[in-house]
C-alpha cells in the first residue's frame, strides 16, 4: 500500500511495508489510494525547500570555516540574539525565493546552536589565569552595547565588525581586570616600567644566555648533590647493618 | 662463618672511606644551601592562541628554587615578541610559589623590552608570568616560533 502525503510547499510518496506512518496537523493531508502498486521510497521535494536547504547549506559551511579560522561570524561579542540576527541575514541573502520569516528565524536558530555559541547571559569565568578568550568577560549588558555598536557602525558605511571588534577588546580587557581586581590582584601601571633601550637588549640578551647556561648548570650540580645525598644516606643504611652484624657475631 | 663476616667488614670499610672523601667534596646538604643574591634568566616559547580574543599564559621561574628560599626580587626584566597579525596585549604578572593565579600584574603592552621594581621584595621563588591576549589577527593559529625572556634579579 501506498501513502500520498501533502505538506504545505512539499510533498511525497511513501510505500507501504512501513509500520511506524505517523500524521500531524494542520496543512497536512494523507491520501491512500486503493490500488496503489508497491514500489521504491520516492521523496519529491519543492523547488524553494531546495533553494532554502541550499542557503542554509552554505550559511552553515560558512559559520563553520569561520571559526575553524579563528575569527568566528557572526562576532562572539555581540548578543545571542544579534548573532542569530545575523545568521538570519546571511540565510537572506542566499535564499532567492520567498519563505515566511518564522521558517528563516527557525533555520537561522537551528544554525546559531549547531555553531556552538556560549550563551550570553552564562556566568563570566572567576579568575584570569591560565589560557581562554576574553570576550568571555563581556556581560549581557556590554553585549547589548556591542550590538548598538556594530548597527551604528553599519549605518555609517563603516567595516562594522573591526568596529565593533575594537571596541568589544577594550571592554574585555578592562572587564578581565576588573575580575583580577576582585580576587584581590595588585595592579600596577605603566609608571612603573623602566624602557630597556637596544644596547640594554643586546646586554639582555647576552646575560640570558649566560644566564641560561649557568641554570643548567646549577640544575645539574643540583642533581649531582642530591645523588650524593641518596648514597650517603645508603652508606648510613651500611654501617647500621655493619653494626647489627656484628653485634650478631659477637665481634667488637 | 668469622671469615665472611670480616671480608664483608673490609669492604664496607673501603666504601666507608669513599663516603668521607664525597662528604668533602659536596659539603652541607643541597637544603641548607641560600645564595645571598644572585638571578635567573629563562626564554620559553609562548603557547598557541587559538583564535580572536583568545588568552595564554607563559610562566617563568628558576629551575633551582630550593637556592634562593629567604631571597627577594630585586629586579625584573623582560622581552616579549609581538604575535603574527592583529593586536597583541601583554600582562607581566607574578605568582607565589604554590599559587595557581597572579597576585599582582602589569600591563606592559607599551614596552616590549623593559624592567620593572613594582614586584621588589616579593618571595623570590614566585612565578613570573607572561600573558598575551590576541585580538583581530588573521592567522589563526597563532602558533609561536620565538622566545619571550624574563630575568629575575634577587637579594
Amino acid at each position: 500500500m501506498a501513502i500520498q502525503l501533502n505538506v504545505t510547499g512539499s510533498s511525497f510518496t511513501y510505500d507501504s511495508s512501513r509500520t511506524n506512518v505517523m500524521s500531524s496537523t494542520g496543512n497536512t493531508s494523507i491520501s491512500i489510494p486503493d490500488n496503489a502498486s508497491i514500489g521504491p521510497d520516492v521523496v519529491e521535494i519543492s523547488s524553494q525547500t531546495t533553494a532554502l536547504a541550499n542557503a542554509v547549506s552554505s550559511v552553515a559551511q560558512e559559520i563553520e570555516a569561520s571559526k575553524n579560522k579563528g575569527y568566528p561570524f557572526p562576532p562572539p561579542y555581540v548578543t545571542n540574539e544579534k548573532q542569530m540576527e545575523i545568521i538570519k541575514k546571511m540565510v537572506k541573502e542566499k535564499f532567492t525565493g520567498s519563505v515566511d520569516d518564522s521558517t528563516l528565524s527557525n533555520a537561522s536558530e537551528m544554525l546559531w546552536k549547531n555553531a556552538g555559541y556560549r550563551s550570553d547571559t552564562s556566568i563570566a569565568p572567576s579568575n584570569t589565569s591560565g589560557s581562554g578568550n576574553i570576550y568571555n568577560f563581556l556581560s549581557k549588558s556590554d553585549r547589548k552595547e556591542m550590538d548598538k555598536l556594530y548597527d551604528q557602525a553599519a549605518l555609517d558605511g563603516l567595516d562594522a565588525l573591526k568596529v565593533a571588534r575594537e571596541a568589544a577588546a577594550t571592554l574585555s580587557f578592562k572587564r578581565m581586570k576588573e575580575v583580577d581586581a576582585a580576587n584581590g590582584v595588585i595592579t600596577y601601571d605603566e609608571s612603573y616600567i623602566t624602557p630597556s633601550s637596544s644596547e640594554d637588549l643586546a646586554k639582555l640578551t647576552e646575560e640570558e644566555r649566560i644566564k641560561n647556561s649557568q641554570s643548567q648548570k646549577s640544575e645539574s650540580l643540583h642533581n649531582l648533590l642530591k645523588s650524593f645525598s641518596t648514597i650517603k644516606n645508603s652508606l648510613h643504611l651500611n654501617e647500621l647493618l655493619l653494626r647489627y652484624l656484628q653485634k650478631s657475631n659477637n665481634i667488637e | 662463618m668469622k671469615k665472611t663476616v670480616v671480608v664483608f667488614c673490609t669492604f664496607l670499610f673501603i666504601v666507608s672511606c669513599s663516603k668521607n672523601e664525597i662528604s668533602s667534596v659536596t659539603g652541607p646538604d643541597i637544603e641548607q644551601t641560600a645564595l645571598t643574591s644572585g638571578s635567573w634568566a629563562k626564554g620559553l616559547t609562548g603557547y598557541t592562541i587559538y583564535m580572536d580574543g583568545g588568552y595564554a599564559t607563559t610562566l617563568f621561574s628558576s629551575s633551582v628554587s630550593s637556592s634562593i628560599t629567604t631571597s627577594k626580587i630585586t629586579n625584573i626584566r623582560w622581552v616579549w615578541n609581538q604575535l603574527p597579525s592583529g593586536t597583541t596585549t601583554v600582562l607581566l604578572g607574578y605568582t607565589p610559589q604554590y599559587g595557581s593565579s597572579p597576585t599582582q600584574t602589569m600591563d606592559i603592552t607599551s614596552q616590549q623590552n623593559g624592567s620593572t621594581t613594582a614586584f621588589n621584595n616579593l618571595d623570590a621563588r614566585g612565578k613570573i608570568s607572561l600573558k598575551f591576549t590576541s585580538t583581530g589577527g588573521t592567522s589563526y593559529p597563532m602558533v609561536r616560533t620565538v622566545k619571550d625572556s624574563i630575568i629575575e634579579n634577587y637579594t
